[in-house]
């Protein structure tokens, strides 16, 4: 298993890529005299893409931690499971509620967010791996203000807040709509469970729903002008310590460059909430919980059967 | 006898018409040419970069790579001895893997074209610009350059002039110790303007034909 840090910028820009470049390839959109010379308007490109049809499978992190914290031991706040198919250039994304209440190998029964305060992400990927039946192949974490740095420096997230979020513990205030967020706002959008009913699994989705709006603004932006890939890059990778050859990330990121949204499914796995002694947590439904993640990991596309209804419908 | 045999080729060779062009060793030569570059930007990816640095270590690589897209242009629209045969296979060293594939299948756009030869006399470049970016990995070694070139050159033949213009963007990886092209974004916009009546009155002005120009 190929276990890679990085940060969610390099998840987020793996999923922020994005081009028409390649359905463009070759087109000549005007007249050609002829000659073969051009005349008008025309395009060519092209955006190289990893290979395999195995889909990459991304532990996506978001820290609890506090400035002055182990950033590594912290508790993990927000947590995604991102598949991407190279060949079908689908992906799903998987999010799991942090509360949880999991077997974490070596530790007996907690919450899924307290592998990485026992073991660090490493521990998060196996407890991810031995409950779901996944092999992850990278890990990426970001912290609170590497995520608002990171926003913040590819100019903000143009998202479309789905219902109105007011809450004053994660700072937000939100009326429905497209809007653009600064870094700190995006935060709080990505944080929010108080104003939402389905709580952490609300949060989860909403989580996803800015990678989503990552994705299609570095797709906007980098069928426009290549070198906003640098831009973004730059902006992930300046927070986060990594092992993943910025090559390596390069490549996911032109791979994801070519995932169309619509081609992305958002989901968060099922469950209800419970008490495990006098601590609230979060009960999956842990069939259905596999059930997600194999068929995700089989091609990056999830059967209608499998897609469990949105948390957030009722809001 | 064989005299009379050389004759019958040499005409043959010639349609006909005259002397074949490689007979009279006046293929023109290949005007000098370079972009106007600007200073290159550097991108860092290190967590506590050192910036003035990293301005200073973006110069070899985006020289480089800057003396690359010179070639890549030279040889697409200005070097004769490519765009009188129409053949432009010289630019494909510069791209890599799956690059020089789609670079291969799309020559129409990336240079002045199969039949530039039966449309211009001469191509001669105009002023053209280049603005390069340099990633640095965070250890601080150049990853990747960006290059954005908007190439600029005039065609003149009989039928009148065409103005290419190309807006190009290339991302360059080094392979073996060599800069060569990963990703390519390049844009079209050319424009052909009719050749001015032999009487042409003054202050008339070319006509932009576009997409429509036959």
């Amino acid at each position: 298993m190929r276990r890679r840090a990085i940060v969610l910028v390099v998840a987020l820009m793996a999923w922020v890529g994005g081009s028409v470049l390649g359905s463009l390839e070759g087109a000549v959109t005007a007249a050609a005299q002829s000659t073969g010379v051009v005349v008008g308007k025309a395009h060519a490109g092209y955006t190289p893409s990893l290979t395999g049809s195995e889909p990459v499978v991304i532990l996506a992190i978001g820290s609890g931690a506090r400035p002055g914290e182990n950033v590594m031991r912290s508790l993990g706040d927000s947590l995604h499971l991102i598949f991407i198919n190279p060949k079908t250039k689908r992906a799903v994304l998987v999010g799991v509620p942090r509360d949880a209440y999991l077997p974490i190998p070596g530790r007996g029964t907690g919450k899924i967010n307290s592998a990485m305060v026992y073991g660090g992400p490493e521990l998060l990927v196996k407890t991810m791996e031995a409950n779901f039946g996944v092999t992850i192949d990278y890990w990426a974490l970001t912290t609170f203000w590497g995520f608002t740095d990171m926003i913040n420096a590819v100019g903000g997230l143009t998202v479309d807040v789905p219902f109105p979020m007011i809450d004053p513990y994660s700072r937000t205030d939100f009326s429905p709509g497209v809007q653009k967020l600064t870094g700190p706002e995006a935060l709080a959008f990505s944080r929010d469970r108080h104003s939402l009913k389905q709580g952490d699994f609300g949060r989860q989705e909403n989580g996803g729903r800015l990678l989503l709006a990552a994705l299609a603004q570095f797709k906007k932006q980098f069928s426009v002008d290549q070198a906003r890939l640098f831009t973004w890059l730059g902006a992930g990778m300046r927070n986060i310590e990594t092992e993943m050859p910025l090559s390596e990330v390069m490549a996911l990121a032109f791979t994801v460059s070519k995932v169309p949204t619509t081609r992305v499914q958002n989901v968060v796995l099922p469950g209800g909430t419970g008490m495990a002694g006098s601590t609230s947590v979060v009960t999956l439904d842990l069939a259905r919980a596999r059930a997600i993640v194999a068929d995700a990991k089989k091609d990056a596309a999830l059967l209608k059967k499998n897609v469990p209804p949105s948390p957030t419908a009722g809001e | 006898m064989v005299a009379a045999l050389v004759g019958v080729i040499v005409v043959a060779l010639s349609g006909g018409d005259g002397p074949l062009d490689v007979f009279d060793g006046d293929t023109p030569e290949t005007p000098a040419f370079a972009f106007e570059v600007t200073k290159p930007k550097p991108v860092e990816t290190a967590t506590d970069p050192n910036h003035q640095q990293a301005v200073t270590a973006a110069e070899a690589p985006a020289d480089a790579v800057a003396e690359r897209i010179d070639d890549l242009y030279t040889a697409a629209f200005l070097d004769p001895s490519n765009w009188m045969e129409g053949s432009y296979d010289e630019i494909l060293d510069l791209f890599d893997r799956g690059a020089r594939d789609a670079a291969e299948r799309q020559l129409d756009v990336l240079t002045a074209g199969p039949g530039a030869a039966g449309a211009f006399d001469t191509i001669t470049p105009m002023p053209s610009t280049l603005k390069l970016h340099v990633l640095f990995d965070p250890a601080g070694l150049p990853q990747s350059v960006e290059g954005s070139a908007r190439f600029v050159a005039k065609g003149t033949g009989a039928d009148g002039l065409v103005i290419f213009i190309s807006k190009g963007q290339f991302i360059f990886e080094k392979s073996d110790g060599t800069w060569l092209v990963v990703s390519f974004s390049v844009r079209r916009s050319d424009e052909a303007r009719e050749p001015k009546p032999a009487s042409s009155s003054p202050g008339a002005s070319p006509q932009p034909s576009g997409a429509e120009a036959s």
